[in-house]
């Protein structure tokens, strides 16, 4: 179990290492003028940050499951703009061949680095019932407030009960909390002090 | 996005009815919300949170208003006719950025917010660090930011309140400020994000006329491409045409990272996640989001290129300064309505974006502070009434400082979208999101994103203003980047560097809180 726990953290952290080693390879091509690296560079980094939604998700393994299709879609069309605009446009170019009344290295932009990405906020619409249906949502809260009856944490919502119910201050369930069901107003105590756990 | 470009003197003073109609309609709208706001808030929750009532229509929107601030409607179109494409590169961006900020966050901070009692992004980042230290470091950023994006919405505000209503640029600081004040103080942000929903419906509109405008104007698209490229063939190429053309493909690719993965480091966006009914209402914010706010970008991409297409082909004069293009074209080539809708958003965008602004300041000096100096105001009613008080202690603050000093307007203008991004990007939207990051990350990430701003940005702009010219030549042969690279992407860079490694580091020595770390894994 230890020995799984720590594969877990090691390949997070070598997740994350990559999105920091990511930031400091982009300084350094940025300062030493090399622009069509940094582009491609920039676009591997953005979708590294997508990634990082999941990596806590899927028990250590490299998966980046619901957003593996947002990655890769997101990766793809990058790629792909980057590689038409390099292709047909440099800073000497002064003559275009235009489509739809743009230059066509332009319209790679629009098309591309625009218009396809917002797609993925309709990706992100679809997949949203995996991440938070009821179920899954019920699953955190109730977790979180076993473990907050078991102790107690700064600015708790719920409080040790006699009974192991969850306390509520106002004595009425919350209508406004995820999942419906109810919550107590603690007050912080900066003294408190919880399990922990990596 | 970035402060509004100042002055904006030369906006015209307009005598047309619908323009004064439109202004004096939004006014008293918001000041109608303001009441509603106020008989609906009876807690700290009501006033920060909007006591977790919005819906999805409203969260989105609220999230498109306070990132397509007035700039978008006046810096935006002065970039693009000034530079070209180079500045698509921010607003064509923003759409990306609702995307990851949605990821990232949405989910994470929705449940953070009934997991534990947290109304700021403070709070949050307390209760994910367990450090007094990074909620007070957190606080001072977001007074920082605020200090900075308020002096300089309002020193926009009193041209646009002169444009509109022809008052006298005092008195329309004064006045704008006043209205400010009133409708924020009373209604919070429940009067904030219902404002904001005006705004947005407003500024969606009014985008798509004067986009239709503005395309026959230039003659249609392939005209205008063509009178461009006659001009200079970068104004049309991918990246556009702001200097030489490594220093332009840099600076477009910095603003790229900078608008799409630091919309995730802004405060006044993030909060607005606590604010959802339920989870469920956060599923289709992103998509309405992102394209709405691809729709209201049309404005500033076709006015600023099509009047540089038809001043470059002789067909109309130029204007006075470019910072008023976008203005300058809804009175002068749209319909009265038009324009008069065009202008109220513009005041609406500039008021809105305050209003969230003053709302999070507000909030960092009333409950952040005490709290992080171990002071905590107790009760609820009290809190509350000192965030009011907290509020309108930060408008005349402001108000004063655009009264009285230009001076400190441009300091303060030099902090911006970058400060908030290299602040906080790390620590929120990755910290939710991994387990292994710790404070000694966190603290070293606020603070090497804060000295990278404020070492290549303020400190040069402050020498300057000094006289001390040399120390700013200095500071700028330090700068390893071509000049116009963004800072802001520099210390975005190296705080997620910071974030990671000192955290890698560390992380032997520390654990998450184990009802967080059920929230991270969920």
């Amino acid at each position: 179990m230890a020995s799984s726990q720590t594969t877990d953290r090691g390949t997070r952290n070598r997740l994350m290492g990559t999105i920091a080693l990511l930031a400091i390879v982009l300084l350094i091509a940025a300062a030493v003028g090399q622009y069509r690296l940094f582009s491609y560079l920039a676009a591997l980094f953005i979708v590294a940050n997508f990634g990082a939604a999941a990596i806590e998700r899927n028990d250590g393994e490299l998966d980046l499951a619901p957003y593996t299709g947002l990655v890769a879609g997101l990766g793809v069309v990058f790629v792909v703009g980057f590689t038409v605009i390099w292709s047909q446009w440099n800073p000497d170019v002064t003559e275009y061949t235009y489509v739809l009344g743009l230059p066509v290295s332009t319209l790679a932009y629009f098309v591309f680095l625009w218009l396809l990405p917002i797609l993925g906020a309709l990706y992100y619409a679809l997949v949203f019932p995996e991440i938070g249906n009821d179920d899954a949502v019920d699953d955190i809260l109730d977790e979180a407030r076993r473990v907050q009856r078991r102790e107690r944490f700064p600015l708790s919502v719920a409080s040790p009960d006699p009974d192991g119910g969850v306390g509520n201050a106002e004595g009425t369930p919350s209508e406004n909390s995820a999942s419906g069901t109810s919550q107590s107003a603690a007050q912080e105590s900066p003294q408190a002090e919880g399990g922990n756990r990596r | 996005m970035t402060p509004l470009p100042i002055p904006l003197q030369e906006i015209p003073v307009t005598d047309s009815p619908y323009v004064l109609l439109f202004g004096g309609v939004y006014l008293l709208i918001v000041l109608g919300i303001g009441v509603w706001g106020y008989l609906r808030t009876e807690s700290t929750e009501d006033f920060l949170i909007t006591g977790k009532s919005i819906g999805t229509w409203v969260l989105a929107l609220t999230a498109f208003s306070v990132i397509q601030s007035g700039f978008g409607f006046v810096g935006g179109p002065e970039l693009v006719y000034s530079f070209g494409t180079t500045a698509l590169w921010i607003f064509f961006t923003a759409p990306l950025g609702f995307i990851i900020t949605w990821v990232l966050l949405a989910k994470r901070m929705r449940l953070l917010a009934d997991i534990r009692d947290v109304l700021t992004l403070a709070d949050g980042m307390y209760v994910r660090y367990e450090s007094a230290w990074v909620r007070g470091l957190t606080a001072v950023a977001v007074i920082v930011g605020v200090m900075a994006y308020l002096a300089t919405n309002l020193a926009a505000l009193q041209y646009v309140m002169r444009a509109i209503f022809g008052l006298s640029v005092m008195w329309g600081l004064l006045i704008g400020a006043f209205i400010l004040l009133l409708y924020s103080m009373l209604g919070g942000m429940i009067a904030g994000v219902w404002t904001d929903f005006v705004q947005a419906i407003t500024m969606i509109f009014g985008s798509v006329f004067v986009f239709a405008y503005a395309l026959s104007f230039g003659g249609g698209m392939s005209s205008i491409s063509h009178n461009l490229a006659t001009a200079d063939p970068a104004f049309i190429s991918p990246f556009g045409a702001m200097g030489a053309p490594t220093a332009t493909i840099f600076t477009a690719l910095g603003w790229w990272i900078l608008f799409s993965v630091g919309a995730a480091g802004q405060p006044h966006l993030v909060t607005k996640f606590y604010m959802s009914r339920n989870l469920k209402i956060l599923r289709w914010g992103a998509p309405i989001a992102a394209a709405t706010y691809a729709i209201s970008s049309l404005l500033a991409f076709s006015t600023g290129l099509s009047m540089r297409a038809m001043v470059e082909a002789g067909s109309t004069a130029a204007p006075k300064s470019a910072s008023i293009v976008g203005p300058v074209f809804v009175l002068n080539h749209t319909p009265g309505a038009v324009a008069g809708l065009i202008l109220a958003a513009l005041l609406a965008a500039i008021m809105s974006t305050s209003d969230s602004f003053l709302n999070i300041g507000a909030a960092a000096v009333s409950r952040d502070i005490p709290r992080a100096l171990g002071r905590p105001i107790d009760d609820d009613k009290t809190e509350l009434r000192v965030t009011q008080a907290a509020l309108a202690g930060l408008t005349v603050a402001s108000t004063l400082i655009v009264f009285y000093s230009q001076t400190l307007v441009g300091i303060l203008g030099t902090i911006g979208w970058g400060f908030f991004a290299a602040a906080f990007f790390a620590i929120a939207a990755l910290g939710l999101n991994w387990k292994g990051a710790t404070k000694e990350g966190a603290i070293a990430a606020i603070l090497g994103g804060l000295a990278v701003n404020l070492f290549y940005s303020a400190v040069p702009h402050i020498a300057d203003t000094a006289g001390l010219s040399g120390v700013s030549d200095f500071i700028g042969s330090l700068y390893p980047f071509t000049e116009s690279f963004p800072v802001g992407t520099v210390a975005l860079l190296v705080a997620i560097a910071l974030f990671v490694g000192v955290s890698l580091i560390t992380q032997d020595r520390r654990t998450v809180p184990e009802d967080i770390a059920v929230l991270l894994e969920g």
